[in-house]
Formats: structure tokens, sequence, C-alpha cells
């Protein structure tokens, strides 16, 4: 039976079990026909399931409900420095920890649920958590606080989102590695994958909120509004991951270690003041800064004490003999050992380029006395006839450059040339150790010192 | 290695109140408990508090300037963050219930649960409010702190919170003529009681007496025809009306006095039959209720206890001066 053959099933009886507040929750809405139908079923479910031993007057405190762990292997921030195994050099991974202060509101959209805001939820597990977009979003408006332009583009309301965050990253280079940018095609700029991979902070524990703002008229509230969020005293891990592509530019240690820096002060000097989630401004979300790991790949400036880890890398080397070029035999004169040549060369090149000399001289008879769109059409097959000459003599006489230059180079015959027309490499193998390094800060300054760290500003 | 990636890091344009609560503070909660102090209860009242001091200048758009708007097409978020920060807080249980007997009369129905008491604090971020909003926002934290309350139940006692680090305003120069249609602090009336003696020992004898203190207010509006009413609407009455009143438990100023504050907006509610009544009588009403501070009954545990009556209502031409008195400023 899945889950939502249970939540039809009309004779269904779940016996109460610590976790079974989630599936009640989704079955009384069910039952519900009217608003005053709902108004009920929300203050049952809360003396039910949300108020710890309510008293005659329905008063109580607020209990913490379990949910279910998001599985071990799902929750990417428990992995250790065996992430980094197989990324590029100076790539790093930065695990922070927090503690919520005050409760972690994140609406879901589930049409269905008894109550009008829910926490968000994992659909499968029912874990609550707080996604990777809303993190990289939340990181995003620290960074533009942060480091903001000289134009002031980010704040500018005028513009549409997409223009400004456009304009602010490409005017800011690490901002652009860091989140990258989305382009619908509609721009010059083509699109660019962010360095920074977020993951999801999962929590374990649900509470219920209630707002009952005064009316103006009267000075009392009567409609209260319940939100469902994540209850406070509970740790967060955080776990990023800055993807370091191999082979391009602004690829070394000091941007990487530049972008870094910049992204982590962003976070630990602005999260703690604005917090995380919905309603921050108002002081939910609230954290306290724990703690900070950074494991990075072949950091310099880490100390003897961190623990390295080796990393494989392929390299490809170049053999100290080359082979020759697959048409190196065509030019090359078995009798003297040597390169054709010139005149030899000259004469088989005219010998090849007979035929299309004799087409060519054939259109360009016709051409001549064409007329109209006849002569026109001709026009374009002369056309195409001399530059294929003209493309068979320029190959001809750089294949030719080649062997003499090989010859003079290497100076040998060879009896198997490669099949590819440019000089061929046997890759050869090299495994390199790459060190993964780790770092930890402890306390309340812990992000904010391990950025400075990280910007070489601390020793 | 030698980098300069954060030497252009902006920091936080933040202002942070010590405060110390001197009665408990209360945020209700979703089953009433009061066992955490829930943010939305606190930037309500600040908010609140501030959106008077606004109407009394004449200042329509401070709200929707400062604590954002989300309907029009202006919409933006809050100009200002707030963060609680409640490490210092401890929890204190509360009478479940104070009653008492005067003459044949059994005084009843006030009920608590749990409160916080200690020291906390509030850090306010700039988001894009401008000088002059930030300011205004300032001088009304500074009134609320010395002479208002903070947070659910201040009505019967909770809610009183002091700082010896007031934030530093400029006085405030010009105001237009205030709102009419809605509350204002230009309406506004602060009152203390000082007791020339020690506070009580016990907690809950310095609820109950504010408690009582209240009582024989809502008492006093029990002599004439229309009293029903206007005390109704004066100190609250279930499913109609919030108080406009607030008493507060009593609490130590030193080891040899105490004091307890009395305030309240008057009318405290926007446009409707008793807004009018309140605003036609509001003269003698004031009257009413400064004459009654006068003969307020001896403290039930302290019967030799004397008592001084300080009082500040908006009684000059200069509205100005009065608020930036209220402040603790001098202009």
């Amino acid at each position: 039976m899945t889950y939502f053959d249970l939540l039809a099933e009309q004779e269904l009886k779940v016996a109460p079990t610590e976790r079974g507040w989630l599936l009640a929750a989704s079955r009384a809405r069910k039952e519900v026909k009217n608003p005053q139908d709902l108004t009920h079923a929300r203050g049952l479910f809360l003396q039910q399931h949300g108020i710890l031993n309510p008293d005659k007057n329905h008063q109580g405190k607020a209990k913490h409900l379990p949910c279910q762990i998001i599985p071990h292997d799902l929750d990417t921030a428990r992995r250790g420095k065996e992430v980094l195994q197989f990324y590029p050099n100076y790539s790093a991974r930065l695990v922070l920890e927090f503690t919520l202060l005050t409760p972690l509101i994140t609406k879901d959209d589930d049409p269905f649920y008894l109550f009008d805001n829910p926490a968000r939820k994992d659909h499968i597990f029912g874990v609550p958590y707080l996604s990777a977009a809303s993190i990289k979003g939340l990181s995003v408006d620290a960074y533009q606080r942060a480091f903001p332009s000289a134009s002031g583009i980010e704040l500018n309301s005028e513009k549409a989102v997409q223009d400004r965050v456009r304009e602010f990253r490409n005017q800011d280079e690490h901002a652009l590695r860091l989140f990258g940018i989305a382009d619908d095609g509609v721009n010059d700029n083509p699109n660019q994958i962010g360095r920074l991979h977020f993951s999801p902070v999962w929590f374990k524990e649900i509470q219920f909120l209630v707002m009952n703002p005064k009316e103006a008229e009267t000075a009392i509230g009567t409609l209260p509004i319940q939100f469902e969020a994540i209850a406070p005293n509970q740790k967060g891990t955080l776990e990023v991951v800055y993807f370091n592509p191999y082979g391009i530019n602004k690829t070394d240690e000091q941007t990487v270690r530049a972008d870094l820096a910049r992204w982590l002060a962003s976070i630990a000097v602005w999260w703690p003041v604005f917090g995380l989630g919905a309603k921050r401004l108002a002081g939910y979300g609230a954290i306290q800064i724990d703690k900070a790991t950074l494991q990075a790949v072949d950091w310099t400036g880490m100390t003897k004490e961190e623990m390295p880890q080796t990393q494989t890398v392929v390299v490809e080397e170049k053999p100290s003999t080359p082979q020759p070029p697959n048409y190196y035999q065509a030019y090359f004169d078995t009798d003297t050992n040597q390169p054709l040549n010139e005149e030899t060369f000259e004469a088989n090149l005219a010998a090849k380029l007979a035929q299309k000399e004799t087409e060519i001289a054939e259109l360009d008879q016709k051409w001549r006395k064409a007329q109209g769109k006849a002569r026109s059409k001709i026009g374009k097959k002369l056309e195409t006839a001399r530059k294929a000459r003209d493309n068979l003599v320029q190959k001809e006489r750089s294949q030719y450059q080649k062997v003499i230059k090989y010859w003079q180079t290497y100076g040998q015959t060879v009896a198997s040339p490669t099949t590819d027309d440019e000089v061929q490499v046997e890759p050869v193998v090299i495994v390199e150790d790459l060190p993964i390094y780790e770092r930890q800060e402890q306390g309340e300054n812990s992000w904010i010192n391990l950025a400075h760290w990280i910007a070489g500003e601390q020793t | 290695m030698k980098m300069t990636a954060l030497q252009q890091l902006t920091q936080p344009n933040s202002l942070t109140l010590p405060l110390k609560t001197l009665t408990p503070i209360y945020t209700g909660g979703i089953g009433q408990y009061g066992e955490q102090i829930h943010p939305s209860g606190i930037l309500g009242n600040i908010r609140h508090f501030s959106c008077l001091l606004a109407a009394a200048i004449g200042d329509s758009s401070f709200e929707t300037r400062v604590w954002g708007a989300s309907e029009d097409e202006n919409h933006h978020a809050k100009r200002v963050a707030l963060h609680i920060n409640t490490n210092g807080l401890t929890r204190r249980e509360l009478p479940a219930q104070i009653t008492w007997q005067e003459n044949k009369h059994q005084h009843k129905g006030w009920f608590y649960n749990i409160a916080q008491e200690g020291k906390f604090s509030l850090t306010l971020t700039r988001r894009g409010i401008t000088d002059d909003d930030w300011r205004l926002l300032l001088l009304a934290l500074r009134i609320q702190i010395r002479h208002a309350t903070l947070g659910a139940k201040d009505q019967f006692g909770l809610g009183v919170v002091t700082t010896d680090q007031l934030p530093n305003v400029a006085p405030w120069k010009t105001a237009n003529a205030p709102l009419s249609n809605t509350p204002s602090l230009h309406n506004a009336f602060f009152a203390k009681l000082r007791f020339s003696c020690p506070s009580p020992n016990s907690l809950r004898e310095c609820l109950e007496a504010g408690l009582r203190v209240r009582a024989y207010l809502r008492n006093s509006f029990r002599h004439h025809i229309n009293d029903t009413a206007l005390r109704h609407y004066l100190f609250g009455e279930l499913n109609q009306w919030g108080s406009a009143i607030n008493v507060s438990a009593v609490y130590p100023l030193n080891d040899d006095s105490c004091e307890l504050r009395i305030w309240g907006v008057l009318p405290h509610t926007t446009c409707n039959t008793m807004y009018n009544q309140v605003i036609a009588a509001r003269a003698t009403l004031l009257t009413r209720l400064q004459t009654a501070l006068k003969s307020v009954p001896s403290p039930h545990w302290n019967e030799h206890c004397k008592i001084n009556v300080v009082w500040k209502s908006n009684n000059t031409t200069n509205l100005v001066t009065w608020i930036n008195k209220l402040a603790g400023i001098s202009q």
C-alpha cells in the first residue's frame, strides 16, 4: 500500500507513534468541509500533537515534534574528506556548523496540508530542511551586502531582477565564478556554471508557532495564523563545495582562495545579523555560529599536524620521439632515404592537379559562353573548382614541408606511421599524489576567522 | 601569500541595545505558555510604538517606508532587521492565578504561566532606512523603554525593561499636525507611582500590587451612566476590546523604593464610535485618571508607604518639546 493509498483509506486506524503526527496532519485535512471544520481540526490537532500536556485551559509548552532522520547516505554534510578524492587541484570543501536560536520558517507548498504554512520537508522521508537553493539565495544576498558594487546595481529596483543579477556578477569576477550566471540566450554573455555547489541543511524537529496580529479597530487579535517551523536549539550543518575547473583561466590557488574567502566572510558577517529563512528580518531563523571545517586539495600553508590524504591524478606525458604523420611515406624517397627533392615534388603535384586544371578549363569555356542564370550557376561551379585546386596545392605544400621538418629534426625513416594528420602523442599515465588537508576553527568567530585565514590575512 | 580579498568587506550598520527586565517579559506562543520569546511579538510591539510616534508628528507613510509593504507595486521588505539575543534570559514561573479579597468582593481572574527575566539584547540593522526614519525609530525606542512596556500581557504587569545604554539620538526638530483617525503618541499618557518603601518580597506580590492599582482604576469608572462602555474600552473586554491602559507590576528602583508604570494611548484604536467618544472626552478622561491616581490606596504590602505620582501627558502646544522630553533628550 502506497503512502497515498494510506491517506485515502477510509477505515484506516493509525496507531499513535512518536512520528505519527505527520500522518495525522496529512489526514486531518481530509475531513474538512468548511472553514469552521478547518478551525476545529487545527485546534484539535494542536491540542493532541502541538502542545505538551495541555492544561484545562488548553495551554502548555510548544512541543518539539520529531521527524525521521535523513538517511546517512543522503546527508552529504556527514561525509569526510573523501568527497574531494577525485576533484581537481585546489578544489575545496567547507562544512559549517551553527545552532538555531529562533524557529526557522521554510514555507512548503503542500495544498492539502492541515495548516497553511507547513515547514518544507522532503516529500519522501518527511524530513524538514533548508533547501540548497535557499542557501544559495541567502548567500548571494549576503555577498551583495558584503561586497556591494560601486554603481549600486543590485539595489536598482527599476531594473528587472535578471538584469540586476547579470550586471552585478559581470562586474565582480569573484561573484561570477562563485555563483555563475544563467542566461537564456538573449544576451551576448554565455552561461557560466558557478563553482560553488550547495547542499541542503537537514533538521530533526518541528514546532508550531502562532501569530495573532491585533486588529486596528479593536486592538485584539481574532485570526490567529499558525506556522509550522523548524524548532530552535537544533544544530545545522551546511556543506559547500568549491569545484575548481581544470585547464581554464583563473584556476590557480590564489584565485580559489580569494573566491572562497569572500564568500565565507560575507555569510560570516551577515547571516548572524539577518538570520535564515522566511521572516528572518523579524528575528526568525537566527543562528549562532559554532564551527568551520575547511578541506582543500593541495593548498599551501597547511601545517604538518593536518592529515593529508592522497589523491590520484592522471597526467598525460609526451614521449621523447614523436611518430611521423600518416602521409610521410607519400613524400619520402626510399631510394635516397630522404624526402622528395623539390623538382620531384612539383612534378607529382602537377600530375595531381592535371585533372582539376582540365575541369577548370572546361568550366571556364562554358562560363564564357553562358548567359543569365546559367552563367551564374556555372560561375559558382568554376569558383568551387578553383578553390578545390588551391586547397589541394596548399595542403600538398604544407604536408611536404612538415615531412621535411620531421626528417630534419629526427632524421629517420618510419615503417608504420599513425592514422591522424597531426603528430600523435602516446599518453603516459603518471599517478600523482595530491594531498587533501583539513583545518578547523571553533566558536562564534570560527567562520570569519577561517575566511581571514583563507585570504592569507592570518597565519 | 599577501592578499587583499577581504579588504572591501562591508560590515552591517547595526545598533545593539542591551536590556534588562524589571518585570518578566512574555510573548505567548502556540500554547500561550511563554517558554520562548517569539520575535514577532517583540517586533510587533516596537513597530506599533514607532508608528504611534510617527502619527504624532504627522508622518502617514512611515509604517510602509520602514516596516515594509506587500500589496502595492512599490512592495518591499522591512528597511530594518531585528535580532533578539535571549541568552541571558531565564524562565520564571508565574503564579497560575492571582486573587485577593477586598471587603466582600473577591478579585480573581488574572492567569499567568511562564515568563522570562534577566538580560537580553535587541540588535537593529539598517537595510536602507533613511537617517530621519532611523532617528525616529530610535526616539520611539527610547520613549518605549523609559515609559512604556514590551511584549504581551503588559496590561497585567509584564514587560517593563530598562537599559543603561539608551541609543544616542539628536533632538527632533519639526512636526506636522498629528494624523487623525489613528492612534497617536500625542494622545498618550505616561504615569509612574513611586513608592518610598522596598518592593514586595515575592514576584506574586509585585504582580498583585499592579493588579490592585489596575482594579482600582477600573473601578473609578463605575460612577457615571456612560461608564460601562468606556470602562470596557479603556481596560479591555473579552472578545470586544483590547486594553488601552497598561499597568505594570511593581519593580524595585533601589533598596528603599520601588515603582510601577501606567501608560496608555487614548484612543488606542482606529476610527470607530468609541474612538470619537474618547477623542471628545479625552481631557476629562485624563483628569479622572490623574485624580484617581492621586487617591490610590496604600500598597497592600506596606500600608505606611508614601506614594508619589509622576504624570506626563501632552498638555503643551509644543509637541516636539514634549516628545524630546519623553525621550530624555535635551534640546
